[in-house]
């Protein structure tokens, strides 16, 4: 190889490590990534009646997986039929699942009958409690469902994929296998390495979420400083607060906050995802939709980054694009009344008053349930 | 002997106040825990426990909406549509600011097509709660009845917007 034609390689591969971005990973959770340690998760197991948590608890537990689910769900049914069935295969080790029901925000007895007959009929071998209020769905930032954590003997998430398409089922068992030790880390160790932040400022993370969760926005501020000042190479309070920028309506601040994030974790979908949201509010729909691109294609089933993708395409005139997209979201997610009142939004806009009746109606019968 | 007599009274006074406001935290947990039976009792369709609860409920305070309100749903849930209707209608001559009650009402206004009514209901409790999404969100149906679809997306759409909106105090 001449001098030439190396520098030429050189060159190539230089740019091709310097200027493409590596591509994100994928994102299940707004508020949990691998390397941090997973708030605990609590609740009463339907069919045992017993207090239950995935906290470690000295009782020898290496791993543990907290599951999110639906029963309107279809991957979720699969999903706990497979850890089901994983659970018998690993009898004697280790493991626990505890598996989190999210159906909906108020938990009626309806409800509560739908949940209680699909877990008699799968009969599993875990506890089965549900998020009345959804508590813990939030305090994880939950973004599909169905959606799995695998955390280790510290309580610290391992494996975060989102959502369970059929490469996700392939690595459920190497990714138990390997937080177990029962095989070394290897396709399933998919994504960057981890960061993995101080504990204390993962501590300080953690309550803000809580107190964003919560709506105590100047007091989540201070515990996101407080992150902040314990690890500064921690990307997660630096989106928090963009998140609760733009929750306070200051997106402009929120850009700044979640360019921070993205610059300290390139590999984030909900940095980039919440960098799209600020610059979509901030009145910059192309910049957002290039971000929120990214964002999607690296994780298709980030509902809120699709909505938000529909709105930039409804602000720049693509209102059937925006359709196709937020049709594309309410298949993912079909109880979010988010999705039909941006849906609306955007049919009213087109003059398609009978399309945005009907959505409207939708979001609404959903906010608003007949007693 | 002026004096004495006033700082008897102001004991008087201040041991009678200590009573009450022991009677009332009683009557409310009394209340307060009647009401939770009723929840119970309602959750397991025991129907006749319910009422009789929320009656006793009604004894200790007439005026109590979510007693009002409860007998409502039992009467709904033994398809009792009519008996229903009454009882929220009486139940507003005593509870007239009761959100709730007048909700139920008005989705009972609704199903029975009596727009007008629905609408009369409405404007009630939007004039001292002008933008409560629910009443937005069941106003719209009355627009929507008139063939007034582009009232009902601006009901609906204040209301969506009302729920969306989450500034908070700090």
């Amino acid at each position: 190889m001449t001098t030439r034609r190396g520098v030429s390689l050189v060159a190539v591969v230089a740019a091709f490590v310097l200027i493409i971005p590596p591509i994100p990973s994928v994102a299940a959770f707004k508020y949990l990534e691998k390397g941090m340690k997973a708030p605990a998760v609590s609740g009463v197991d339907l069919t045992s009646g017993k207090q239950v948590s995935s906290a470690p608890d000295g009782e020898g537990r290496s791993a543990v997986c907290v599951v999110f689910w639906a029963s309107w769900s279809p991957r979720s049914l699969e999903l706990l039929g497979d850890l089901k069935n994983l659970c018998n295969r690993l009898e004697g080790e280790p493991f626990q699942v505890v598996a989190v029901n999210v159906d909906s925000q108020v938990t009626t007895s309806l409800v509560e009958q739908r949940v209680r007959k699909i877990v008699f009929e799968l009969d599993p071998p875990f506890p089965v409690i549900v998020d009345d209020g959804l508590e813990i769905f939030y305090e994880f930032g939950v973004i599909a469902v169905p959606s799995y954590v695998i955390l280790d003997a510290e309580g610290v998430a391992r494996f975060t994929p989102s959502g369970y398409s059929y490469s996700t089922r392939d690595h459920l068992t190497e990714q138990v296998e390997t937080v177990l030790g029962l095989r070394e880390s290897g396709i399933a160790d998919t994504g960057a390495v981890a960061y993995r932040p101080s504990s204390e400022a993962a501590r300080y993370h953690n309550l803000a979420v809580q107190l964003a969760n919560k709506r105590l926005y100047e007091a989540a501020l201070r515990k996101v400083d407080m992150a902040m000042a314990a690890d500064t190479l921690f990307a997660a309070p630096h989106a928090l607060r963009g998140q609760i920028r733009l929750e306070l309506g200051e997106p402009d601040q929120a850009v700044e906050d979640f360019r921070k994030a993205v610059e300290l974790d390139s590999a984030s979908v909900s940095a980039r995802a919440g960098l799209g949201r600020a610059l979509l509010e901030g009145g910059d729909p192309e910049s957002a939709r290039d971000m929120l691109e990214v964002a999607v294609e690296s994780d298709s089933s980030y509902t809120e980054a699709l909505q938000d993708l529909a709105r930039c395409l409804a602000a720049m005139g693509e209102a059937d694009r925006a359709v196709d997209i937020l049709d594309d979201a309410i298949e993912l997610y079909p109880h979010d009344p988010r999705m039909y009142y941006y849906l609306g939004r955007i049919h009213r806009d087109a003059g398609r008053q009978s399309m945005a009746v009907e959505a409207y109606r939708k979001s609404l019968a959903m906010v608003f349930p007949r007693p | 002997m002026k004096r004495l007599f006033g700082l008897a009274l102001f004991a008087a006074v201040v041991l009678a106040s200590g009573v009450l406001a022991s009677n009332r935290a009683e009557t409310r947990a009394r209340i307060g825990d009647l009401l939770k039976e009723s929840g119970e009792k309602l959750a397991a369709g025991q129907y006749d426990s319910v009422l009789v609860r929320l009656e006793k409920v009604r004894e200790i305070d007439p005026k109590n909406a979510d007693a009002i309100y409860y007998t409502a749903l039992v009467y709904l849930a033994e398809s009792d549509t009519a008996r229903a209707r009454d009882v929220l209608s009486e139940g507003l001559e005593t509870a007239p600011l009761s959100g709730r009650v007048r909700l139920l009402l008005v989705r009972l206004q609704l199903d029975a097509g009596d727009y007008e009514d629905a609408e009369v209901s409405l404007m009630t409790l939007l004039r001292f709660k002008p933008n409560d999404a629910e009443a937005l969100y069941l106003r719209g149906f009355v627009g929507l009845a008139r063939g007034d679809t582009v009232a009902a997306l601006d009901d609906w759409e204040k209301a969506l917007e009302k729920l969306r909106s989450r500034r908070t105090t700090k």
